[in-house]
């Protein structure tokens, strides 16, 4: 063998063993948290227009942030200026301020942990204000125009709604972990958190900061080929085409339909979800609309 | 049947054989102007001569000596790099189509294994100049398998995304380059290791490396490491590569100048936007034009062609802001179209000139 291979080989090489000192880093030792959640947190996709055979749930949770509209005036900011200084963003120009704009804009997101309530009662305020704005504004409902909000779907939203609702993100994982001591109630979870400029901050508001996630890291999880089987004839009805239901300038991520499985994750050391398994219920079921708390 | 002292690379063998083949077109012309004529004994040991060199430099090195072969080379390499590329994304795309129905240690295995059985591949055929071309495919192969190997992994055990794997795909990338003196890896690899320093440059101070390009400015800091690199002195046997990397030096320094003329916001320099905008379309003017200069003094055709390419649409960009809005249409073409032959006369006075020294 010519001696110049012993370079890519090895750097081949180096790169597998860094991930595997990743994963066994996370997942040496007991996991962070082990939590059941459902179709309404983690929904099924079709992928790679469906020429995967690999079966991917993407994470489904609640705004951290009211939208661009006022429709969400009063309803809570999880991630304010103070939260987004701690994440390490500069906050030091006023919203309100005529370079604010400029300032603010394209600001490279930050990696950070979020911490996820699964028994918020910012969700019933949330819940409830979709539903106000579902009934009072039905022009408004879907901006996509597509069929299904009628009645029954918007009296369904409480069962629907997803339960991981961002309350609190930081830098330092084990301090929020002590912070959020409930193993079953907060989830903490690594994403990306990006700041956000608003003009009217609801109602009345001036100018504000907010922070959002922009995505959780991975995205997707991959549903472990044990239970790939049970999950796979489910993908047939395809979620991307309907998409979650915007009613009136108020944002709730929920399910078209009740829950068809739960899914129990694992939230190893350095907070990194893992699929243990999924299960398929079988009749879906049809939990009570109070139904908010962890499963 | 003398000893003929053989160029050490292709692209010298290539020079070689154009040379051979002008000279005896330039003899024909000489010797039907009756300027000059060989005796029949000499004309016979000349075209023996360069009959069996041209036979040496063809089993050597594989190169196009008759009229119309170098348009089928041509042809034969980009459908060699779209065959590669189709072919990678086939095995990809056919990975995904089983993956599912693989046991976990199957998955893990074939991602680990495929990049270097795909090197192995690579390696066998490169013993034979005969299938330089399949070698050089199974060199791209090898290259999209360590991509999948991660992205694979990553998605098996729920791993962030994250900017260091371009610091691994740019390393391997460029040994795999240097190893089979491949031009298109080297490419690809040189691109992500400038796009890992720009992430890294981002990631430095908290923010999400993969937002990158949210901040131009770390695109230039790589740009210039690939500069430097291209001025490190490759030698014939990697001929070809310094203008690889110069091109993509140029290529990135015109994205990142040209995107910040236009967002001065996501500048890393505590000044005003609107100011780092004129700064950086000054910048762009002087770079283009110093490239130019540098590009026609070292006659690297690759770095002209991009600086003039950069010239020419920040100069567009700034006869938009200047006069779209309040000058008729026919007007502002006529006056782009003008600069643009201006350029032209100014390259052209260059041209003579450099004519003249010759």
């Amino acid at each position: 063998m010519r001696r110049v291979l012993l370079l890519p080989i090895a750097i081949a090489g180096l790169v597998n063993l860094g991930i595997a000192a990743l994963v066994v880093a996370d997942r040496g030792g007991e996991p962070d948290t082990v939590v059941t959640l459902d179709e309404r947190e983690l929904w099924l996709g079709g992928e790679m227009r469906d020429d995967s055979s690999a079966v991917r749930l993407h994470w489904r949770f609640q705004p951290a942030a009211p939208s661009r509209t006022t429709a969400e005036a009063g309803l809570p900011v999880a991630l304010g200026p103070r939260t987004l200084e701690a994440i390490g963003f500069d906050v030091s120009v006023r919203p309100g301020a005529p370079e604010a704009e400029k300032f603010y804009a394209g600001v490279p997101g930050r990696p950070a942990f979020v911490v996820f309530d699964l028994a918020s009662e910012a969700l019933a305020s949330r819940i409830a204000a979709w539903q106000a704005r579902a009934r009072s504004k039905p022009e408004g409902r879907d901006p996509a125009g597509a069929p299904g909000l009628d009645e029954s779907a918007i009296a369904a939203a409480p069962a629907r709604a997803s339960r991981l609702v961002p309350v609190d993100a930081g830098s330092d994982a084990e301090a929020l972990r002590l912070r959020y001591a409930d193993r079953k109630r907060y989830v903490i979870l690594p994403a990306v958190v990006r700041l956000r400029r608003l003009e009217r901050a609801g109602g009345a508001g001036g100018p504000a900061l907010v922070g959002e996630v922009g995505g959780l890291l991975p995205e997707t999880l991959l549903v472990p080929p044990s239970s790939r089987r049970a999950v796979e004839p489910l993908r047939a009805r395809d979620e991307t085409r309907r998409l979650p239901p915007h009613a009136g300038g108020v944002t709730l991520a929920q399910s078209p339909w009740p829950p068809r499985y739960r899914v129990e994750i694992a939230v190893g050391r350095r907070m990194r979800p893992r699929i243990l398994r999924v299960d398929v219920i079988n009749p879906p079921a049809q939990p009570d609309a109070g139904t908010t708390g962890p499963t | 049947m003398p000893d003929f002292s053989l160029p050490g690379s292709q692209g010298g063998a290539q020079a070689r054989a154009d040379r051979i083949r002008a000279f005896e077109l330039e003899l024909e012309e000489v010797e039907r102007d009756g300027v000059l004529r060989l005796t029949p004994d000499e004309r016979l040991r000349l075209a023996s001569y360069h009959r069996a060199l041209r036979g040496a430099l063809v089993a050597r090195f594989d190169i196009d000596v008759l009229e119309g072969q170098k348009p089928a080379s041509l042809g034969l390499k980009l459908a060699a790099i779209v065959g590669a590329l189709a072919v990678a994304t086939g095995l990809a795309l056919f990975f995904f189509r089983i993956w599912g129905v693989l046991p976990m240690a199957a998955q893990v295995g074939i991602v680990v294994a495929a990049p270097l059985a795909a090197l192995a591949g690579a390696e066998v055929l490169s013993r034979s100049i005969r299938y330089r071309v399949a070698a050089g495919l199974f060199v791209v192969l090898s290259f999209a398998a360590l991509v999948l190997n991660v992205e694979v992994l990553g998605a098996i055990y729920s791993l962030a995304p994250s900017a260091t794997v371009l610091l691994g795909y740019g390393a391997f990338g460029v040994s795999l380059a240097y190893a089979y003196r491949h031009r298109l890896i080297l490419a690809a690899g040189a691109v992500c290791l400038a796009a890992w320093v720009a992430a890294a440059l981002v990631a430095s101070t908290g923010g999400w490396g993969l937002d990158f390009a949210m901040r131009p400015e770390g695109v230039l800091l790589g740009a210039g490491g690939l500069a430097l690199w291209s001025a490190v002195p490759h030698g014939v046997r990697y001929e070809g590569f310094p203008a690889v990397l110069r091109t993509l030096t140029m290529l990135l320094v015109a994205v990142a100048v040209l995107l910040m003329s236009r967002a001065g916001h996501l500048s890393y320099l505590p000044a005003d936007p609107d100011a780092v905008e004129v700064a950086y379309q000054i910048v762009s003017f002087i770079v283009a034009l110093t490239a130019m200069a540098i590009g026609i003094k070292r006659r690297w055709p690759e770095v002209t062609a991009t600086a003039t390419a950069l010239l020419a649409i920040a100069s567009l960009l700034k006869f938009v802001d200047w006069w779209w809005d309040w000058m008729p249409r026919y007007l502002f073409f006529l006056i782009a179209g003008a600069m643009a032959l201006a350029v032209s006369w100014l390259l052209q006075r260059v041209r003579r000139r450099l004519l003249k020294g010759a």
